[in-house]
């Protein structure tokens, strides 16, 4: 048996559950507990269904259709007992709908207390039945203004559940500034073709002196291929769109008759553009450069003759095209054809994979409201709950933007912890004299108080690296050896700290908790030696960077991409809304939690929380709070009055396990395996709301958790040792052997 | 119910010696959900000395053993000093391994290699020692061992295994070596050293003696030096920069398996005033007695046993003594069965009808000793015998063999001390505690002290608060006391209570003492009792006095159910 098996609900980071807007738990479970209790949901024939108004049932489908002002729906009474738990699971396809929602499904007793649904689809949901009746309806009541609606329904069911499942909701806010460290250790980002239709070439796009045709084969086997003809002079396709910052715009190509492309982005300034040869390897044509808004052109040789052709910009774009060319810088030709599929136009340094999109942009990697399960240091995952913060770098990984002096960068020159080739290689220029050796960021308006800036670094043929806040009143330096991950010298007022990322590379970041400037850059220097500073450089000494940000706050949160389309860039913080998992606690239970304090010198940081309200709760919270430490504690308060158990201190960035055992009377707490403390408590049951953060105290988070656990009994002290992560063995002799004991038969 | 949040034994023995004064003793809970076993260590003690032994699962006399010599197998290491010779490794040994060598004679004059006592201060010892070495022909016939400081060796033909010279003297026990294979040969030599040995030095020998080899650049293989206490050379301890130590380490709890399973043995201090309780050619003799050392196997299952010849009666060996009043003789003895033999101290001697097994034959003298005696008289009819461990010792009871090399004032074993403090086995006030001793001796004289087990709320200094299981005249009683006043105890107040299955629970409604499936004894009100102290044998007017063999014991969390407690106390 396991304690998941006794416990009532789950929440498990490790099974890394949860997609855009929802952290799911593994328990409760909505195990059914009765047969389909819905005649004929697959709708096989026209009866079985009262149908109201347009309705109809053919084609195997239920068909809620309604023109204006009318009011139908589909439903089949006695399906429902009142109070039981239900699961109820459709497909529906949206074919007209003008308003919020297309239908709702509701027992009668509230309004779409079933669910609503705007597009097409499979839907589940989960209620309790207030009334016996299910109904499809359109959604909005009926009046004449009330648009038309035609919705198919079909695979109709209702399972009566053992109970409804408890997740929790999730949001973080509307943008992609958000990353995770992925399993496989690399720091995933969120990621967006911008480009519509994106392989459909003959909706959105145009074709000037030029036409397209689908259905070749493709370098994925498929046919999803184009064939491109040029029939005028400088035939291309294009779409309009709109990328600000640093972009990058790729296409697969082939050659048909012609073997060079050139890859164009329109913009205010002469356009970037790369012509690209289709032998061989693959042939770049001249290089455009800065001037053109060129960083960077690849082409890569997929197989069977397709490329992968891509061009990076730091100029404002507002036109994709794919041009057919004569030769290098030659769009002469009134002829000639060459493949293309699958175009992307995504904000960075580099083309990643390839994301298909339709009549709307797409996104993948990490999502908007997605919840971050973060893999940072390997193992298991843990649920990321960080404050919202602000990236000041306005070029966070475009070094080409930054000012250098005495020395150079060169981007896209090697793979960075992000596992794409988009890290750069930072060089020192030869100076006979004893110089700096740096490149400096936009300086930006920054908030007094505590500010940290992060850069990611690895060595190159030199070990340190130097970073630099260059406020206008005070600057602050930390050193950094990237040979060994160890800190180096720190100017007063500062504290630095490194932060392995696989591969060599460190995120180095120093902090100033007192920060008096009102504006401030991040420089990033090269260095020899720990403390050094001005230095004679042959020219070829260098090291590798990535990532650099710069936030309000005592400590570096997760990476904050921005590419310059902004000055900053800001991440909301993760908001896990109040969980009702409908389970009685009772006044004799436990409570399990497993997290890690990520915030230094914050005032307090609630980690998790069972309420009915303020004044009545269980809470799990840190205070006293220093640059490395702070205070853990369990507050059992019933009608306002706490009682706290006694405060253990913790380090921060150290995972911890604690139980909090209240039975009847008495509260025990245990902490990292070892019974803590004992408080008298006025028994009371008031769990029944859950947080992963403190309601209502948005600054309240900067923290992992890995498990939340609850159950409906008083673990037994071993249980409670041992879920807290006392070690322990599995047989006697086997202790006996792992404690260099003797063990005698 | 849940499981135990301490058990200690039941079948789940182990103990340790952490090689820094302590001991520990694994006690254990097991989880309820994962069946995952917790730690639960109990600190031990017994002091530095080396005189404890148990009776092994094999139902020998396990002992304490040592090494004294320092890297014992690398010739060249600090402390060894070659002597117109030079040591050469990575040769093939007895055992299979490349780990013996080449000590090759340099010189005509004494060559050879010794360990020194400034290194291997465990040397400097007096009493009786053993050292042996393994050795091989490789140019030479002869091998020399040599205890500097008595000045007593032997010379060893490698060609047969026998004795064939001394070095200086020949030491008291010596006897040809022990064929191991592969042309290797065991020798050893045992003497009492009255003097520190200096150096234990191996000779290169040519010929049958340990000095003048006329063909050098040639000589012997060897491996594995071991100098050791007692009579005989027993299993080799390899040693680096410590000695190599084994079998009963100084504050190694002791699991006896005396009656058959095993039982952790708790034991008061003792001295043995015996100064050779198993070399007895030292002892003196009245008639014609002959004495064999190292004849047959002993209770140790070693051969150093010693053959005990009387010519007649009225025959007596005996040993000075000088033991105070209320005193207990014991040895060992094993001869003909239905034969009689005299033992005892002066003043309380009593024939003993031997078995023809080893047997310990024991004899208590309220009165002083000023010997310890084994003889023909009244009527004995005994005349060939084997003995072993002799011992005589204050108090009213034998405790366990204590072996005795030559100390002339005794050789004691402390007592051993055990106890566990954790606040996570019972809940604040509430609790049920269990556990069954298998026996135990004692010998108060008063009631009120003898506290056998002590569960206390902190420390065993108080007694206001606390719960005992104590002893008095060999009868026993429970005791719970909350505020210094007695809530409970069992009925009748004293009573025979070994091999008894014990359950007391507590909480803030009332107390229980279960015994052997029968409540005991209710006690109706707050009894709740913050019992995190978990000891054995509480001090007796200063000294430990029980000897317990405790079975096992068990600690919950909660004042478990009547019929739960009826059900744990039922065999």
């Amino acid at each position: 048996m396991s304690f998941y098996d006794d416990a009532s609900l789950v929440f498990l980071a490790g099974g890394a559950a949860g997609k855009d807007g929802k952290v799911y738990n593994l328990k409760p479970q909505p195990n059914p507990v009765s047969g389909e209790l819905i005649t004929n949901g697959s709708f096989d024939t026209d009866s079985d269904w009262t149908k109201v108004g347009e309705s109809t049932i053919s084609g195997g489908k239920g068909n809620v259709i309604s023109t204006a002002g009318v009011w139908s729906n589909l439903s089949q009474n006695n399906v429902f007992t009142v109070g039981k738990h239900y699961r109820v699971a459709l497909d529906a396809t949206v074919n007209i709908n003008g308003e919020d929602y297309a239908i709702k499904i509701q027992d009668g007793s509230a309004d779409a207390n079933i669910g609503k649904i705007t597009t097409s689809g499979s839907y589940v949901f989960y209620f309790t039945a207030g009334a016996t009746t299910l109904t499809i309806a359109r959604y909005s009541t009926t009046s004449a203004a009330a648009p038309a609606v035609d919705v198919d329904v079909d695979n109709v069911s209702v399972v009566e559940v053992e109970s409804i499942p408890a997740d929790f909701t999730f949001t973080r806010g509307s943008n992609l500034s958000a990353t995770r460290v992925g399993p496989d250790g690399f720091i995933e980002k969120g990621r967006e073709n911008l480009l519509l239709q994106s392989n459909t070439f003959n909706t959105t796009w145009s074709t000037p002196s030029a036409s397209i045709v689908g259905g070749q084969t493709g370098y994925d086997g498929s046919s999803d291929a184009w064939l491109l003809t040029q029939i005028g002079v400088g035939g291309y396709v294009r779409q309009f769109t709109s990328a600000s910052g640093v972009s990058t715009a790729s296409v697969y190509v082939k050659a048909g008759s012609t073997d060079w492309v050139s890859l164009e982005l329109e913009s205010a300034s002469p356009n970037p553009r790369q012509y690209f040869q289709l032998v061989d390897d693959g042939v770049k044509g001249i290089d455009y450069g800065s001037a053109y808004g060129v960083i960077d052109a690849k082409i890569e040789l997929i197989a069977n003759g397709w490329y992968r052709i891509s061009l990076t910009t730091f100029f404002d774009i507002s036109q994709f095209r794919v041009r057919l060319a004569e030769n290098d810088g030659n769009l002469s030709g009134t002829s000639g054809t060459i493949y293309i599929q699958d175009a992307q136009l995504e904000l960075g340094l580099v083309a990643t994979d390839y994301i298909e999109t339709g009549a709307t942009t797409a996104t993948a990697g990490l999502l908007e409201d997605e919840p971050r399960f973060d893999y940072t240091g390997g193992g298991c995952p843990a649920l990321l709950m960080e404050p919202t913060r602000t990236n000041y770098v306005d070029q966070s990984e475009y070094f080409g933007a930054w000012t250098d002096s005495g020395a150079t960068v060169t981007d896209n020159n090697t793979t960075s912890p992000e596992g794409l080739l988009n890290a750069s290689k930072l060089q020192t220029k030869f100076n006979a004299s004893s110089v700096n050796h740096q490149i400096d960021g936009a300086s930006a308006t920054i908030p007094s108080g505590a500010v940290s800036a992060s850069i990611f670094a690895k060595k190159g043929n030199t070990d340190f690296i130097r970073l630099r806040l260059n406020g206008t009143s005070n600057q602050i330096r930390a050193w950094f050896d990237l040979s060994n991950g160890n800190p180096g010298t720190v100017d007063s007022g500062g504290t630095s700290s490194m932060t392995s990322m696989g591969d060599g590379w460190y995120r180095c970041t120093v902090t100033e908790a007192g920060n008096t400037n009102t504006s401030a850059a991040l420089q990033v220097f090269i260095n020899e030696g720990d403390g050094d500073t001005t230095w004679i450089a042959d020219g070829d000494e260098y090291i590798y960077i990535y990532g650099a940000q710069l936030e309000e706050g005592s400590n570096a949160t997760s990476y904050m991409p921005n590419y310059g389309a902004a000055a900053t860039v800001t991440r909301d913080q993760d908001v896990t809304g109040e969980l009702e998992h409908g389970i009685t606690m009772g006044t004799t239970c436990s409570v399990f939690f497993e997290g890690k304090h990520l915030a230094p010198n914050i005032a307090q940081l609630s980690f998790f929380q069972l309420r009915t309200d303020d004044n009545n709760r269980l809470l799990f919270f840190g205070s006293g709070t220093t640059s490395s430490t702070y205070n853990f504690l369990v507050q059992h308060r019933v009608s306002g009055t706490s009682t706290n158990a006694t405060s253990k201190a913790l380090n921060i960035g150290d995972s911890f396990k604690v139980l909090a055992r209240m039975d009847d009377t008495t509260m025990d707490v245990f902490i990292n395996g070892e019974l803590h403390d004992t408080q008298t408590i006025t028994a009371q049951d008031h769990f029944g709301k859950m947080n992963l953060y403190r309601t209502g105290a948005a600054e309240q988070s900067g923290h992992e958790v890995s498990q939340a656990i609850l159950f409906t009994t008083a673990l037994s002290n071993n249980d409670s040792e041992i879920l807290t992560g006392a070690t322990s063995y599995r047989s006697f002799n086997v202790m006996a052997s792992a404690l260099n004991y003797t063990a005698y038969e | 119910m849940s499981n135990a949040s301490l058990e200690l034994g039941g079948g789940n023995w182990a103990a340790k010696d952490n090689g820094d004064g302590t001991g520990s003793l694994l006690g254990y809970a097991v989880g309820d959900t994962s069946g995952k076993y917790l730690p639960r260590e109990f600190t031990f003690s017994r002091g530095a000395d080396i005189a404890a032994t148990r009776v092994n699962k094999d139902g020998l006399i396990e002992k304490y053993r040592e090494n004294l010599i320092k890297s014992s197998n690398d010739f060249t290491a600090t402390g060894w000093t070659p002597a117109q010779a030079t040591l050469l490794s990575g040769y093939d040994g007895y055992d299979g391994t490349n780990d013996a060598w080449f000590l090759r004679a340099d010189s005509s004059t004494f060559s050879r290699v010794g360990m020194d006592n400034t290194t291997s201060t465990g040397l400097s010892s007096t009493g009786l020692r053993t050292f042996s070495v393994y050795a091989k022909k490789k140019d030479y016939d002869y091998v020399g061992i040599y205890i500097q400081g008595s000045n007593k060796g032997v010379v060893f033909s490698l060609l047969d295994g026998t004795a064939v010279n001394s070095i200086i003297s020949y030491p008291d026990i010596y006897s040809d070596g022990i064929e191991v294979g592969g042309g290797w040969w065991r020798f050893s030599i045992s003497h009492p050293t009255t003097t520190s040995t200096t150096a234990a030095a191996i000779y290169a020998c040519e010929a049958a003696a340990y000095n003048g080899n006329s063909n050098y650049g040639k000589g012997i293989y060897i491996q594995d030096a071991q100098f050791e206490y007692g009579l005989v050379a027993t299993d080799y301890l390899e040693s680096d920069d410590e000695t190599g130590k084994a079998g009963v380490l100084d504050n190694l709890p002791r699991i006896d398996y005396t009656s058959g399973s095993a039982q952790l043995l708790m034991e008061p201090s003792r001295t043995n005033y015996v100064p050779y309780s198993e070399y007895f050619e030292t002892w003196d003799k009245t008639g014609t007695i002959t004495i064999t050392s190292n004849y047959g196997i002993s209770p140790d299952g070693l051969k150093n046993s010693s053959r005990i010849q009387f010519g007649g009666a009225s025959n007596e060996l005996r040993d000075e003594t000088s033991v105070s009043a209320g005193n207990v003789s014991t040895i060992y003895i094993k001869g003909t069965s239905g034969e009689t033999i005299k033992f005892g101290s002066n003043g309380s001697e009593a024939l003993f009808t031997l078995n023809g097994e080893w047997q310990r034959i024991e004899q208590y003298n309220a009165i002083a000793s000023t010997k310890i005696t084994l003889n023909t008289y009244s009527g004995a009819t005994a005349r060939d015998v084997e003995v072993w461990g002799a011992m005589q010792e204050v108090g009213s009871y034998a405790t366990s063999y204590i072996p005795n090399y030559g100390t002339a004032l005794g050789v004691t074993r402390n007592a051993d001390s055990c106890f566990l403090q954790s606040a996570v086995v019972h809940s604040s006030g509430t609790g049920t505690i269990f556990f069954e001793i298998g026996d135990y001796d004692t010998n108060t004289s008063a009631s009120g002290f003898n506290k056998i087990l002590v569960f206390n709320e902190v420390s065993t200094s108080s007694i206001d608060n606390v719960i005992y299981f104590e002893e008095y005249a060999g009868d026993n009683t429970i005791l719970i006391r909350k505020g210094g006043s007695n809530l409970l105890q069992t009925t009748p107040s004293y009573q025979n209570l070994r091999g008894s299955k014990i359950a007391i629970k507590w909480s803030s409604e009332e107390a229980k003492v279960f015994i052997d499936g029968v409540l005991n004894k209710t006690y109706t009100g707050d009894a709740s009792l913050d019992i995190q102290y978990f000891g054995f044998n509480a001090q007796y007017n200063g000294g430990i006095v029980s000897t317990i063999k405790m079975k096992q014991l068990a600690g919950f969390s909660t004042a478990l159910t009547d019929p739960e407690c009826i059900a744990l106390t039922t065999a």
